[in-house]
C-alpha cells in the first residue's frame, strides 16, 4: 500500500505507535465500568441479531409504526410482519401474539413503549425544553454538540420554508442558552481556531423542495438563496454551519455551494466527506484548493459514509460505475489517507487558510491512526476535533474526554415519525456483525483484530505469529 | 446473404456471441443488461448532452399517398422471402449494428425526441436506451427462438418444432414514445425474418425517418423496411385492409385500435389468411395509497407518474386512490409537492413538463379539467407558462389535481392523455382494490403500503398487466418489467419480454416415421 504524506515515515515506527494509542484507548475502554455499556439489551433486538428474517421484518415494522395509530393497528401490523415465511419466530412472542384479546393490547403497547424507548436513545427530543437540558448536561460532561434536525422529505416550497425556520429559530435559541454556560477550553479552545458552543448540521436537500443537479447552476442558485439567511445568522450570532452530505448525486451540489458560501459568508464553517467514495481525494482536494485561494478556515468532517448500501443498489439498478469502495477494508484504508491529507492542512497560524479535521468515527483505530500521525506532525490534541452518534460509544466517549480530546456528539433532533428512517439505520448498525462498535463493545474480538490494519491484510497473520 | 453497400463492422463477433447465446435453450432466459441512462449529476455528462441537443433541426417529413404504399408492398413482399433465408444470425448481427449506431449518436437522438415530441432531457434520454434495450434484446430472443425444438423422443419417431416469419407487417406506432415504441415493434418483426411497413405518427414522423435510417445503415434491407408517412385516415387505413399485410402491431388509441381490430378480422376472398392485430391502447391507471405507506416516497411517485411527459404515457397515474384516513394530508402535501414542478420548455434542463403534442391534446384536456370542475373539487390548477409557449411551438397545460371523484365519473373512467389527476377517497384497502378495478382498462397499477398482507392481496387482486409495488408506475424497462396490459388495454404477448417475437410467427411441427422395414437408425441412447 502506497502512502501518499508528505512526511516520509518509517512505516512500522508508525504502526507501532498506533498501536500504542490504540491498546491504551482500549484498555481505559474496558476498565470503564460496565453499566456505562449500553448495548441493546432489549429482548426484540437480541432475538433480531440471530435470525436475519426476523431482523428484516422487525426493522421493517419499526419503520411502520409511527403511521400505526392504536394499540389494534400496531397488535395487527406486528402480527402481519411476524408471520411470514422464512420468519422464526423466538416462542415468547409467538404466544404472545396470540394471546387474547387484553393481552394483545397490552403486548402491542409494550412493544411501541419499548421501541420509543429504544429511539430516545439515538433521537433526542422534540421540544426545545427537554433538548437544552440534554446538550446542558452533556456540556458538563465534557462533550459538545451538533443538531440535526430529522424532518419528512422536503417535498414543497412551504416545507422549505418550514425547515429555514426552524434553523433561524434554532440558532436564536441556542445562543441565548448557552451563552450561560460555563466555559469549557477542552471544548472551545482549538489550534489556531476557536470552536463556537452551538453547531449546526443541515443537509442541503432540506432547503429547497427540488434539489437536482440535472438543472445545476440554476439549482446552486437556489439554495444559496435559501441558505444566506441562515449563514447571515450564524455569523451574527457566532454559530457553527456544517454542511451534512448525503447521496452521491448530490455530492458535487454540497461542495459547490459549500466552497461558494465559504468565499461569500464570514460564518465558521464545516463540510461532510465520505471516506467511502472512490472521489473522495479529488473533493478534499479541491476544498484544499478553495482554502487556500481564500485563505479561508473551516473543518473537513470526516465520515466513512453512511448510505453504503444505497449507493451499491441504485448503482447497480442503472449500470453505473458504483461510487463507492465495496470492501469495508478500503474504506477504512482510504479513510486514514485522507485523516492524513486533511490534517496535513492544519492553519499553522491564527487566521491562516487550511482545514481542520473533525474525524467522525467510533473505531478505535481510526481513531488511534489519526492521533499518531497528529503526533508525527507535531500537532497538539486541539487541533482535531472526534465526532460520534448520539447514543452510542459511551466508553469510548468518556475515555477520549478523559484523554483530553474535544469531542461532539452528532445529535439527531426530531418528531418519531420522521425519526425513524434514522432509528433504523442505527438499528442496523448496533446489530450488525460487521460493525466495528459491537465487536469492541461485546469485547467479540480481540484487541489485535480492533486494531488491525486496514492497508496490509497481512498485518493480522504477522500479528498472531509474533512472539514478541 | 445481406446485400448491402455499408462496411460490416464485427458481424463475425457479434454472430459468435450470437451463437453462444443461443447454444442451449433454457427456461432461465439469458441475462440482460439494460443500457444505462445518462447520471445528470455528471457534469461531462451534462455539458455533451447540452451539446449534443441544441442544435438539432427538425425536418418536415412529406406523406406519402396511395400509390406510393402500394409499390412498398409489393417490394416488400418479394424481399421478403429472400430476408427470411437470411440466417437469423445475420438478421440480428444488423440489429446490434444499429444498437451500437444509435448509442454512438444517442445524445443527438434524444435532442430529436425534445424536439419532436417535447420531453424532458431524462424522459428523452430513457427513451432511447429503451429503443437501444429493444434492439439488443429482441436481436439475442430471435436466435434463441430460432432454434428448432425437439420434442418428446419416442422410438421410431422423429418431432420437431420450428417458427417461421408471418410475412408482412404493418407497424402503427404513436407519437408518445416516437423512437422505443415504433422501433420495439419493428424490431420484434425483422428479428424474426417478416417484412416491415412502418407507420409513423403523423406528429412524429422525422425521428421514425431517423430510425429507419439507422436500420438501413446497419443493414436491413431497404425493400424489407419501408418507412410510410402519412395521415392515419388514408395510410394507416389502406394498411390495414391491404389483403397482403399478415400482421398488424399496433400501439396507440382504444377507438382507433377497435377499429383496427375489426376492419383486420374482415378476410377478404383474395386473402389466403387470417391476421393478427397485436394491440397496445390505453390506460386508467390508479396508484393505492394506504394510511400505512411512506408518504414521502408515495407523495413523489404519484405525482412523477401523473405529471411525467405531461401525463402522455399509457402508463401514467390517473387515478390516486387514496385510504380515508390520511385524505387530507395526502392531499395538501401532493399539491404543495406538485407546485414545484417547472413547466416550460424541455430544451432547458429544469423543465419538468413540457408541452402537451397538440391543439387537439389541449382541447381534450380542457374539455375534461371542464368536466373535473363540475364532477369534484379542484385542489390545483397550475397555470403555464405564457413565455414557453412560442419556444416550443406547442399549447401548455398545467398539472390539475380534482378531489371528491367517484368511481361513476367520467374522470374516473375515462382516459385523458393530460396532466389531469383524479383523487378518489375508499374507507378500507378492500374498497381500494375494488375501486382500482373497476374501469375497462387493465394496464399498470400501483400500490404505496408498508403492511406485508396488503401487498399480498394487491398481487393476488389488483388486476393490471404490471402492477408496481412501493414505486411510480411509470418507466418499465426491457426484459425487467415486461410491458402491457388485457381487459380493453389491449391484446397480445408483452413488449419487452421473451414471448414478444412469437406473436411474428407462424409455428410449425413436422413429426418424421423413422422406422423402415421394422429398424430404427441407431441413437446414442438407445
Amino acid at each position: 500500500m502506497l502512502r501518499q504524506t508528505q512526511v516520509s515515515l518509517p512505516v512500522n515506527n508508525f504502526e507501532n505507535r498506533i498501536q500504542e494509542i490504540g491498546a491504551d484507548l482500549l484498555e481505559d475502554m474496558h476498565s470503564l465500568s460496565s453499566n456505562q455499556k449500553e448495548p441493546l439489551t432489549d429482548k426484540l433486538m437480541s432475538w433480531s441479531m440471530n435470525d436475519n428474517g426476523f431482523k428484516t421484518q422487525l426493522f421493517r415494522f419499526v419503520d411502520t409504526l409511527p403511521a400505526l395509530k392504536n394499540s389494534k393497528l400496531v397488535h395487527d401490523y406486528l402480527k402481519d410482519y411476524l408471520f411470514q415465511p422464512d420468519v422464526n419466530l423466538p416462542a415468547g412472542i409467538s404466544t404472545a401474539l396470540k394471546a387474547g384479546r387484553f393481552a394483545r393490547s397490552a403486548f402491542a403497547m409494550t412493544v411501541k413503549l419499548q421501541v420509543e424507548s429504544i429511539a430516545k436513545r439515538f433521537i433526542a427530543a422534540s421540544k426545545p425544553n427537554d433538548l437544552l437540558s440534554i446538550l446542558h448536561g452533556q456540556w458538563q460532561n465534557g462533550i459538545a454538540f451538533s443538531i440535526d434536525l430529522l424532518g419528512e422529505e422536503c417535498l414543497s416550497d412551504d416545507e422549505a420554508s418550514e425547515y429555514q425556520n426552524k434553523y433561524l429559530e434554532l440558532i436564536q435559541l441556542l445562543s441565548q442558552e448557552t451563552c450561560s454556560w460555563q466555559a469549557m477550553t477542552q471544548l472551545e479552545v482549538g489550534y489556531n481556531h476557536h470552536e463556537p458552543r452551538v453547531n449546526l448540521s443541515l443537509k442541503i436537500s432540506s432547503l429547497i423542495a427540488k434539489v437536482d443537479s440535472i438543472n445545476f447552476d440554476y439549482t446552486l442558485n437556489s439554495l444559496e438563496q435559501a441558505i444566506k439567511p441562515i449563514l447571515i445568522s450564524a455569523e451574527q450570532n457566532n454559530v457553527f454551519i456544517n454542511f451534512d452530505i448525503e447521496s452521491y448525486a448530490l455530492k458535487n451540489l454540497t461542495i459547490k455551494l459549500f466552497e461558494r458560501c465559504v468565499t461569500k459568508y464570514q460564518f465558521h464553517a464545516g463540510i461532510a466527506i465520505q471516506a467511502y467514495l472512490h472521489s473522495v481525494e479529488h473533493d478534499i482536494q479541491s476544498l484544499i484548493n478553495t482554502a487556500a485561494k481564500y485563505n479561508r478556515q473551516f473543518t473537513i468532517r470526516l465520515v466513512k459514509g453512511a448510505y453504503w448500501d444505497y449507493e451499491v443498489i441504485n448503482a447497480k439498478q442503472r449500470g453505473w460505475p458504483i461510487p463507492v469502495y465495496t470492501k469495508k477494508v478500503e474504506v477504512d484504508a482510504s479513510f486514514e489517507r485522507m485523516a492524513e491529507k486533511i490534517l496535513n492542512q492544519t492553519p499553522k497560524a491564527v487566521g491562516q487558510g487550511g482545514a481542520f479535521l473533525a474525524l467522525g468515527s467510533h473505531n478505535v483505530r481510526s481513531i488511534s491512526h489519526a492521533l499518531a500521525y497528529m503526533k508525527e506532525l507535531g500537532l497538539p490534541k486541539n487541533a482535531i476535533e472526534l465526532q460520534m452518534l448520539y447514543g452510542m460509544a459511551g466508553t469510548l466517549k468518556t475515555a477520549v474526554v478523559n484523554k483530553g480530546l474535544r469531542l461532539r456528539e452528532y445529535i439527531p433532533v426530531g418528531e418519531l415519525l420522521p425519526g425513524m428512517a434514522y432509528l433504523v439505520r442505527r438499528l442496523l448498525e448496533n446489530t450488525s456483525n460487521e460493525s466495528w462498535l459491537h465487536a469492541g463493545e461485546s469485547q467479540s474480538r480481540s484487541d489485535q483484530e480492533l486494531l488491525a490494519s486496514p492497508h496490509q491484510h497481512s498485518l493480522l497473520d504477522e500479528a498472531n505469529h509474533d512472539t514478541k | 446473404m445481406i446485400r448491402n453497400n455499408e462496411k460490416q463492422p464485427l458481424v463475425e463477433d457479434k454472430s459468435h456471441e450470437a451463437e453462444a447465446v443461443g447454444s442451449t435453450r433454457s427456461n432461465t432466459h439469458f441475462e440482460f443488461i439494460n443500457e444505462s441512462i445518462r447520471d445528470f449529476s455528471d457534469e461531462k455528462q451534462r455539458q455533451q448532452f447540452k451539446k449534443s441537443i441544441t442544435s438539432i433541426k427538425i425536418q418536415n417529413t412529406k406523406h406519402i399517398d396511395t400509390q406510393d404504399l402500394d409499390s412498398y408492398i409489393t417490394r416488400a413482399k418479394k424481399a421478403q422471402q429472400h430476408w427470411q433465408a437470411t440466417a437469423v444470425y445475420q438478421r440480428s448481427a444488423a440489429l446490434l449494428r444499429a444498437a451500437d449506431n444509435i448509442t454512438t449518436h444517442r445524445d443527438a437522438i434524444a435532442g430529436v425526441i425534445i424536439r419532436e415530441a417535447g420531453k424532458t432531457w431524462r424522459e428523452a434520454d430513457a427513451e432511447v436506451c429503451e429503443a437501444i434495450d429493444f434492439l439488443r434484446y429482441y436481436a439475442r430472443c430471435a436466435i434463441e427462438l430460432s432454434i428448432p425444438e425437439i420434442l418428446n423422443d419416442y422410438p421410431g419417431e422423429f418431432n420437431e418444432h420450428w417458427i417461421e416469419p408471418r410475412g408482412i407487417v404493418a407497424v402503427i406506432a404513436p407519437w408518445n414514445f416516437p423512437l422505443a415504441i415504433p422501433l420495439g415493434m419493428t424490431v420484434a418483426a425483422l428479428a424474426t425474418g417478416n417484412a416491415v411497413i412502418l407507420k409513423p405518427a403523423e406528429q412524429t414522423p422525422y425521428i421514425a425517418k431517423m430510425l429507419v435510417e439507422k436500420l438501413h445503415q446497419s443493414g436491413i434491407p431497404k425493400d424489407i423496411l419501408h418507412l410510410a408517412p402519412g395521415l392515419g385516415e388514408t395510410i394507416g387505413a389502406q394498411l390495414v385492409s391491404d389483403s397482403r399485410i399478415s400482421t398488424i402491431a399496433f400501439t396507440g388509441s382504444r377507438q382507433v385500435g377497435l377499429n383496427i381490430i375489426k376492419t383486420a378480422y374482415d378476410t377478404k376472398p383474395d386473402q389466403h389468411f387470417i391476421k393478427r392485430v397485436i394491440c397496445e391502447m390505453g390506460g386508467k391507471n390508479a396508484i393505492i395509497v394506504d394510511d400505512s405507506a411512506d408518504l414521502d416516497q408515495a407523495i413523489v411517485g404519484v405525482r412523477d407518474s401523473a405529471f411525467g411527459f405531461a401525463g402522455q404515457k399509457c402508463s401514467a397515474c390517473s387515478r390516486c386512490i387514496v385510504l380515508e384516513s390520511i385524505h387530507d394530508s395526502f392531499v395538501d402535501r401532493l399539491v404543495a409537492a406538485t407546485k414545484t414542478l417547472e413547466v416550460g420548455d424541455p430544451i432547458n434542463p429544469g423543465t419538468d413538463i413540457g408541452p402537451l403534442i397538440d391543439q387537439e391534446a389541449e382541447h381534450k384536456a380542457q374539455c375534461y379539467i371542464n368536466i373535473g370542475h363540475a364532477e369534484g373539487h379542484c385542489a390545483l390548477a397550475m397555470s403555464s407558462p405564457l413565455s414557453a409557449e412560442p419556444h416550443a411551438n406547442r399549447p401548455f397545460v398545467g398539472p390539475h389535481i380534482f378531489t371528491g371523484i367517484q368511481q361513476h365519473h367520467s374522470l374516473a373512467n375515462d382516459e385523458i392523455f393530460a396532466p389531469v389527476l383524479a383523487v378518489i377517497k375508499a374507507k378500507t384497502f378492500d374498497e381500494a382494490i375494488h375501486i382500482a378495478n373497476a374501469t375497462d382498462y387493465k394496464l399498470t397499477g400501483g400500490v404505496y403500503t408498508r403492511k406485508p398482507s396488503h401487498l399480498t392481496k394487491a398481487k393476488r387482486e389488483f388486476n393490471v398487466g404490471n402492477l408496481y409495488l412501493n414505486r411510480n408506475i411509470t418507466g418499465a424497462l426491457v426484459a425487467r418489467q415486461p410491458f402491457g396490459g388485457f381487459g380493453l388495454s389491449g391484446i397480445g404477448e408483452k413488449a419487452g419480454g421473451v414471448h414478444y417475437l412469437r406473436q411474428f410467427t407462424v409455428p410449425r411441427v413436422c413429426s418424421e416415421n423413422t422406422m423402415r422395414r421394422g429398424f430404427v437408425p441407431e441413437t446414442f441412447d438407445m
